[in-house]
């Protein structure tokens, strides 16, 4: 499964608005095996965006860090925006063990 | 009909963020009227100033106000004015775009980051910025554009960014005439009857104006590049006046006598250094991506 998220979104893969479309639309095949997430070689850069999307897959859709890590892959995500992914999601599960 | 002379002061920088206010007042005072910005005594320019121009053209142009522009004496001034001119003029075609040299000015419209990019490339092009440098200031001005567009119900916003002589400090300018950040905070949590506690929680603990969903992080972020970059975080929203200098360590939180029904908010960045990289750093708890 992918989900080509400047094709979700548009122009607009900053939002929080963006983050839930493109969460909502995980949950909602979360029974693939695999979900690739793609970006079209954009930048991100968004704390917002990426907390939206992803982190709160834990808190507001049920999942665990281990089954999110496992399940979705970022094959095109640039370096930079991998790094800030990680560290908003590890902020996350921080919380959540907390 | 009415008219309203609005004389811009010599040195049109930050810390005379009042006489900007005062402009946006007397100008949303005015209908049907003729608004002269008098830019003849400013000395130099600065992001601050271009911004609220391209705001105050763009605000008298939504009043029916006739506009006009009296350039600056000083010729360096004068010269970098001229491309705000061809706003006033009506030379834009509906757009705000300004590419100068050293400094870029947009009206922004929707959550469009590539917006951003384009200004910093465009900088980039006669200012060295490391490649750690930018990564910082995409992650702080791309929260800062959500959070104008999102928040203000305004759904555009004016931005100004650029280096003046040879200072290595970047200045970036973001405006909009919306309900404000202290309005904004009051629609979830209506306790907050004072602009500068609304605006002092939103920094310290991470409020979010989002009923029912989370938020609150992206100036969580911001605050700590600026604080590792040794920048300037200046925000001004309703009646609130917040001035953090981090290269300084002097952290304001004041009151103004007047409120400003929009949100002005600046910050000047340390080309020199960088700031997420550091805090990602100290901070690693981990990969799972």
């Amino acid at each position: 499964m992918v989900i080509d998220v400047v094709q979700v979104c548009g122009e607009d893969i900053i939002s929080r608005d963006s983050g839930r479309k493109v969460r909502d639309l995980i949950l909602s095949c979360w029974d693939e095996p695999s979900i690739d997430v793609i970006f079209g070689g954009r930048r991100v850069g968004s704390v917002s965006f990426f907390d939206e999307a992803i982190g709160l897959l834990m808190k507001r859709g049920k999942k665990s860090a281990e089954e999110i890590g496992s399940k979705l892959k970022f094959p095109d995500l640039k370096p930079e925006d991998r790094r800030l992914l990680n560290h908003v999601f590890s902020a996350r599960v921080q919380e959540i063990k907390a | 009909m009415h008219s309203e002379r609005i004389e811009f002061p010599r040195q049109p920088t930050i810390a005379y963020i009042d006489s900007f206010l005062k402009a946006v007042r007397r100008v949303l005072d005015l209908s049907e009227g003729e608004v002269v910005l008098d830019l003849s005594r400013i000395c130099e320019v600065s992001s601050v100033l271009v911004c609220f121009l391209c705001g105050l053209v763009d605000l008298s142009q939504s009043k029916k106000n006739r506009i006009s522009l009296v350039l600056p004496r000083n010729k360096s001034a004068s010269k970098a004015i001229l491309a705000v001119q061809k706003l006033v003029k009506g030379e834009d075609g509906g757009q705000i775009r300004i590419a100068e040299r050293t400094w870029q000015a947009r009206k922004i419209t929707g959550n469009n980051s590539a917006v951003l990019e384009e200004i910093l490339d465009l900088i980039g092009e006669n200012l060295r910025i490391s490649g750690e440098a930018r990564d910082s200031l995409i992650v702080v001005l791309t929260e800062l554009l959500t959070n104008a567009i999102d928040h203000s119900g305004e759904k555009s916003c004016y931005v100004c960014a650029g280096a003046w002589g040879r200072s290595r400090m970047l200045h970036f300018t973001l405006l909009d005439f919306g309900m404000g950040i202290p309005q904004k905070i009051r629609t979830r949590y209506p306790q907050y009857e004072d602009d500068v506690d609304a605006l002092r929680d939103l920094l310290k603990k991470g409020l979010t104006t989002r009923v029912g969903l989370e938020g609150g992080r992206g100036y969580r972020y911001i605050q700590e590049i600026l604080r590792r970059n040794k920048g300037r975080l200046h925000i001004f929203s309703g009646r609130a006046k917040v001035v953090l200098k981090y290269d300084k360590g002097e952290y304001n939180y004041r009151r103004a006598r007047k409120a400003f029904t929009g949100t002005c908010v600046d910050i000047q960045f340390n080309l020199d250094a960088a700031g997420l990289d550091a805090y990602v750093a100290e901070d690693k708890k981990g990969d799972y991506f």
